[in-house]
């Protein structure tokens, strides 16, 4: 199949047998619940934008393994330029929603389990990379939306895999069989898997030759049996049930997160990746995390892109724009957003070449970027409900907007500037409320905290990668140290 | 046969202006011409690359027209576009 339109994409997910349960039930389809259908909009948008002839050159690539022409979020990359595209798609998909777009976390699991696989075989005479090369290329041809599926429960954090008290904390290889292996566990926080074909797990950590049985990976088509999800709770979400469209600031995107639950799911040879090589558990953590960190400087700053223009839009509705401070803080959430943009399309350009031939981000960078995303976006929306007023979230429902008594009151005294509609800026304020504390801040603050690792975990990073020692010989050569 | 003229847009990241704004003001000016988006048999007269900023960087490598190529970075590139249009002997 050539790439799906958004259409076909929705009727896609709509045939899967995906087990999804949310409030104690049992979901027949993302495709058709109000709560779940705008994570499927966002994702359906990264298939109807690559059909436009003004975002297909970002939005699609020529794939290395096929010559044809396929969606970017499959594709293996080729090139710094190729980095750089990635990081500005990824702009753009997030100013379309304004929403988690969920397609990068398997388009990251892709290029980092590619050059992995790769270095593996090389090392131990395993067939990973083979596997891995057919299920892209299957994914790039049947145009799949791919979860990247890394973080575990994980239990007692100070203890490793081989040591919780209960041993399926870890996603874990619970049988090895001729034609495959049996896995048990779980993944936390799944992005957008309630509306994905495929998922690919992967470990979590690095881990020591203890814990042999927890360093896998795979990939399952996410109507395999024994695997099933729940859906993870947002503030203001049963707001998508009340069939109104101002009050959730976003009626058309958002993104949805899942615990995911693998009940003794069987994997056969064919889509195993990794199976006990522990050494390259770490390898693969550590690209995968660069990637990630390297998407949020896309991603972030794109959804950044329409809070910003919220609240530009705000103080006009509110006759605040000609404020010296408001433009100030305007300048300053601009200034912000493109300082994160700056590091995601730094490290791209300082991408370099794996063994397997695929490229990678500059690891320093990517880690850097990640490190002002878990700050940044909390420093724009503070600024952002600065600029907005307290209306962002003391304003009255729609329901009573289209009163037939109480709303003239509401139009009468929310009004702002007399040449804009009260529902106007009702709907800007409501937006506004949906980045910054609706649903979705899910994807605009918390994710960007712990999405990727949380802040700890890039500057470990920075420490490995941040060369003191040459930066300890540059001082003492300017200040003349033997 | 009517003038060919091949468009290809930036992927549209950031763009300073409405990209397809540049396609209208074409087929506004040149009813008679051929604009296309999309490849077609045989060769395009012209071929415009609507970037949406200085950086410019949309993949045309593959893209030729036989009366030229321009690239428009703004919208006040049009009449670069336009001219070349107006000024080329396509006999
Ligand atoms: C909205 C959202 C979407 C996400 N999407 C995905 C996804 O699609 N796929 C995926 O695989 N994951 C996803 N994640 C998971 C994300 O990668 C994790 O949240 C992150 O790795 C942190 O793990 P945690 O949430 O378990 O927090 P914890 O690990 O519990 O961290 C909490 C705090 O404890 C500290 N801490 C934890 N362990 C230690 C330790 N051993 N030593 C010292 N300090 C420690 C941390 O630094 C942090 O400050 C998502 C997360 C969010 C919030
Ligand atoms: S030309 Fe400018 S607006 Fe267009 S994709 Fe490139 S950087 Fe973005």
């Amino acid at each position: 199949m050539a790439m799906m339109t958004g259409e076909q994409y929705v009727e896609s997910i709509r045939k899967m047998n995906i087990k999804i349960f949310m409030f104690g039930e049992k979901i027949s389809s993302a495709a058709d619940h109000p709560i779940l259908r705008p994570s499927l909009n966002s994702v359906k948008a990264t298939y109807d934008l690559a059909h436009k002839p003004e975002y297909e050159d970002l939005m699609t690539v020529k794939s290395h393994l096929t010559g044809k022409k396929i969606n970017r979020f499959a594709h293996i990359h080729q090139s710094t330029e190729d980095l750089v595209k990635k990081v500005k798609m990824q702009r753009l998909c997030g100013q379309k929603t304004a929403a988690c777009f969920q397609r990068c976390v398997g388009m990251d699991a892709f290029n980092a389990i590619f050059s992995t696989t790769f270095e593996c075989d090389q090392k131990h005479g395993t067939r990973y990379h083979k596997n891995f090369v057919d299920f892209v290329r299957e994914s790039q041809e049947k145009d799949w939306t791919v979860d990247g599926a890394m973080t575990d429960p994980k239990g007692d954090r100070g203890l490793s895999p081989s040591k919780q008290a209960d041993p399926d904390l870890y996603l874990r290889v619970v049988e090895r069989r001729k034609d495959g292996i049996v896995v048990r566990g779980a993944k936390a926080h799944q992005t957008g898997i309630c509306n994905s074909h495929q998922v690919i797990v992967m470990p979590t950590i690095a881990m020591g030759p203890e814990d042999r049985d927890y360093a896998v990976s795979f990939a399952v088509p996410l109507d395999t049996e024994n695997l099933f999800m729940i859906i993870g709770r947002q503030s203001c979400d049963t707001r998508k049930l009340e069939g109104t469209r101002l009050d959730v600031g976003n009626c058309e995107y958002g993104g949805v997160e899942a615990l995911t639950i693998f009940d003794n799911v069987f994997v056969p040879n064919n889509r195993i990746f990794l199976n006990g090589e522990t050494d390259f558990s770490g390898m693969l953590v550590e690209r995968f995390a660069g990637y990630h960190r390297q998407s949020y400087g896309g991603c972030k700053v794109g959804v950044g892109d329409v809070l910003i223009g919220a609240a530009a839009l705000a103080a006009d509705y509110n006759g605040a724009h000609k404020a010296s401070h408001v433009k100030d803080k305007i300048i300053e959430m601009i200034h912000l957003n493109e300082t994160l943009y700056s590091s995601g399309i730094a490290c791209s350009a300082e991408g370099f070449r794996t063994e397997a031939g695929n490229y990678l981000i500059d690891l320093l960078l990517a880690n850097v970027c990640k490190q002002n995303v878990t700050r940044f976006p909390y420093e724009i929306t503070r600024l952002a409900e600065d600029i907005a007023g307290g209306l962002m979230v003391t304003a009255p429902s729609e329901k009573d907007l289209r009163h037939p008594e109480l709303g003239p009151y509401i139009e009468k005294y929310l009004r702002g500037v007399a040449a804009v509609p009260t529902e106007d800026r009702l709907k800007i304020l409501r937006l506004i409320e949906n980045l910054t504390l609706g649903t979705a801040a899910v994807g605009y603050r918390t994710e960007s905290m712990h999405g990727a690792g949380s802040p700890q975990a890039q500057r470990i990073m920075i420490s490995r990668q941040g060369n003191v020692e040459q930066k300890k010989q540059l001082a003492k050569a300017i200040a003349r140290i033997q | 046969m009517p003038v060919r003229i091949r468009l290809k847009y930036c992927g549209g990241c950031n763009p300073r202006y409405d990209r397809t704004a540049i396609a209208a003001m074409l087929r506004a000016d040149f009813p008679q011409a051929d604009i296309a988006e999309t490849a077609k048999d045989g060769p395009d007269h012209f071929v415009a690359v609507i970037c949406g900023c200085p950086v410019a960087c949309a993949s045309h490598d593959d893209l030729r027209g036989l009366a030229g190529k321009t690239i428009l970075t703004s919208e006040k590139d049009y009449g670069k576009l336009a001219a070349a249009v107006r000024s080329a002997d396509l006999s």
